[in-house]
């Protein structure tokens, strides 16, 4: 199957006063379209740093990293932007949605910047929020929804413009075990229908519902290991 | 796109209703001091323009007048004869009609028990025509009643009043000075325009003000003459000109000491007045803006840090810099483009006011380029002091945006 991702050697330099901090320190990853890969390690490993690059957010000191057939380490700030805006599908801890919208205006967000007409936004965001089974949630604002439904909301968000990868940080962080099996479920059934998904987190139990688990330690990867069939 | 900025800028103003409003008050304030002065100012150029306007496009008004420099100071001014006037009528072929007119300030009249103090005006019957302002009842007077020197008057309507005159009016006795006269004829309502009130005039043949006051009010005296061609004005203004000088035995190096005065003058002295006086408002006005506009800026940055996560979410999920810009650019303007409407509201409003408050003003005129300027300078403002806090916006980086508690 066809590298979705494919990371060759990326490094990651910050100046920190007078110290050189190498959050990353030469990581080289592939990823399959279609896979389900968790990133962990402790702090300071460089797993929020490689997620900030794969999510096309920042970019390396050095070193390539293929995106969809598309060299996007040397890309500037508005070719990042479209990359994101197409490519990529974000879900984060803590759910990040606009406070004064609804949630059919939270999902259309990514079709605002990708200039897609209104009737086809609107009629795409319904889609897509009846998909993660908010259909009757639509016009509701986040502080009235539960942090479940306000997680799905952000999937419906990342997914809405059809990107290749489902890019999520510690996405049950904030929920509680109920609702967190859920989203789980939820994972598993997009990726069922072929979504790519990476999970970068710090618990075990959350990594395990992946297929593979990578593991960062000093901005290294340290190891590399399927853990599930398929 | 711009759509959606506006409705995202709405919605976040409508937000912070109270904070909006106050931000955009310097605004408010200053485009209202603006209109307020400009209609007040407006409402009287037009209402003095209208007035000269009524005397016609082919009016001149001759006037016995020192030249400006000192080289005249002392010397006497040789006042405007009548003879003169016929003088100048045959010599110059562009005058249809020249009335002249005596002036005689503050005499007394009486009636009865009642007393006044008025402004009379001796005249020819001419003087309606080249004025414009006729007689409503009864008549003027005829060339008899001027060669005659007869005690005869046409009173402005506010006379009435003065002396408490009852019906029948026309042929009533009133006494002007030691002399009685009979009142023939009633001038139309001309109203009031800041002191100078037509209808308190009383207007005696031109003849019969000569007899009575002699000649040491001739000095007083000023020719109206109506051109035949109004189109040609300047021609007939050089024709006059060129008369008098002879007449008044000017030499070619001599200043002229008369003057010609026409309604163009009076308008154009008038424009420039009131250019000053809306320049001098739109002055303090540009002040007010200035500061508004800091105002608005230092919100708008406050804004922008407010929504720092906001902005990261957007360019995670694809927003571009000018993207972000723009949408706090149209937050800046719609803020300060609906301060300046406000403002425009409140400034007819006041105008209004002030004009009304005033006695004997004219009413308020708000002219449309006053609004449409109000508005312009008003986005204006908006463009120049929410282009930093935009580009502010536009310009985070969108990791450390996301991590923003």
């Amino acid at each position: 199957m066809a590298n979705l991702i494919q990371v060759r050697d990326l490094k990651k330099h910050y100046q920190m006063g007078s110290e050189n901090v190498h959050a990353l320190d030469g990581v080289s990853l592939d990823i399959e379209k279609g896979d389900y890969v968790a990133i962990m390690g402790p702090s300071g490993s460089g797993k929020s740093t490689l997620m900030n690059l794969i999510g096309c957010l920042d970019t390396p000191t050095s070193g390539s990293y293929v995106l969809n057939s598309k060299e996007v380490s040397t890309m500037n700030d508005d070719e990042l932007a479209a990359i994101r805006n197409k490519e990529i599908g974000f879900v984060f801890q803590t759910f990040n949605l606009l406070a004064r919208t609804t949630a059919l205006g939270n999902v259309e967000l990514p079709l605002i910047y990708a200039a897609v007409p209104r009737a086809e936004r609107v009629q795409r965001a319904r889609e897509a929020l009846n998909a993660v089974g908010l259909g009757d949630r639509m016009t509701h604002r986040p502080n009235q929804l539960s942090g479940g439904q306000r997680q799905r909301v952000a999937v419906a968000r990342a997914l809405v413009n059809r990107p290749s990868l489902l890019l999520a940080d510690e996405p049950t962080g904030n929920l509680d075990s109920k609702t967190t099996t859920e989203i789980m479920a939820l994972f598993d059934d997009l990726r069922s229908r072929g979504n790519t998904i990476v999970v970068v987190t710090h618990e075990e139990e959350i990594a395990h519902h992946a297929r593979r688990i990578v593991r960062l330690r000093d901005g290294k990867v340290v190891s590399d290991e399927v853990v599930k069939a398929a | 796109m711009f759509r959606e900025n506006l409705m995202i800028a709405f919605k976040a103003l409508w937000a912070n209703k109270m904070r909006s409003l106050l931000t955009t008050l310097g605004v408010v304030i200053g485009v209202a001091a603006v209109i307020a002065v400009v209609s007040v100012v407006q409402g009287l150029f037009f209402a003095i323009n209208d007035i000269f306007k009524a005397f016609g496009s082919g009016w001149v008004r001759v006037m016995a007048m020192p030249p400006d420099d000192a080289s005249w100071e002392g010397k006497n001014i040789e006042p405007l004869y009548r003879e003169d006037a016929e003088y100048l009528r045959s010599h110059v072929p562009m005058i249809a009609e020249i009335a002249p007119a005596m002036f005689i300030p503050g005499q007394t009249i009486k009636h009865g028990e009642n007393r006044s103090s008025t402004d009379i005006l001796g005249t020819v019957p001419a003087f309606m025509d080249v004025v414009n302002f006729y007689v409503d009842q009864g008549r003027f007077f005829t060339h008899i009643d001027d060669k005659s020197s007869r005690r005869v008057c046409a009173i402005g309507e506010g006379i009435i009043e003065k002396l408490e005159l009852e019906e029948p009016i026309l042929g009533s006795q009133i006494q002007i000075g030691p002399e009685s006269f009979t009142i023939v004829g009633m001038m139309e309502a001309r109203g009031e325009l800041i002191g100078m009130n037509l209808d308190d005039y009383i207007f005696v043949p031109y003849g019969t003000a000569r007899s009575m006051f002699g000649e040491e009010m001739v000095g007083n005296t000023i020719w109206d003459i109506a051109v035949t061609d109004p189109e040609r004005l300047e021609l007939a203004k050089s024709q006059i000109t060129d008369v008098m000088r002879r007449k008044r035995r000017l030499a070619p190096e001599d200043p002229d000491d008369f003057r010609l005065f026409t309604q163009e003058q009076f308008t154009s002295a008038l424009g420039s007045i009131s250019r000053y006086a809306t320049g001098a408002a739109g002055g303090i006005a540009g002040v007010a803006l200035v500061v508004g506009g800091i105002g608005i800026m230092n919100i708008m940055l406050v804004s922008v840090t407010e929504r720092t996560r906001e902005i990261g979410v957007r360019k995670a999920v694809g927003a571009r810099r000018d993207n972000i810009l723009m949408q706090f650019l149209i937050e800046a303007v719609i803020l300060t483009v609906i301060g300046g409407g406000l403002g425009i509201a409140l400034g007819v409003g006041f105008g209004h006011l002030i004009a009304s408050l005033i006695p004997q003003f004219p009413p308020a005129h708000v002219p449309m380029w006053a609004v449409i300027a109000g508005f312009s300078v008003s986005g204006f403002v908006g463009v120049v002091f929410g282009v930093y806090p935009a580009m502010r916006a536009a310009r985070l980086d969108p990791i450390d945006a996301l991590r923003y508690e």
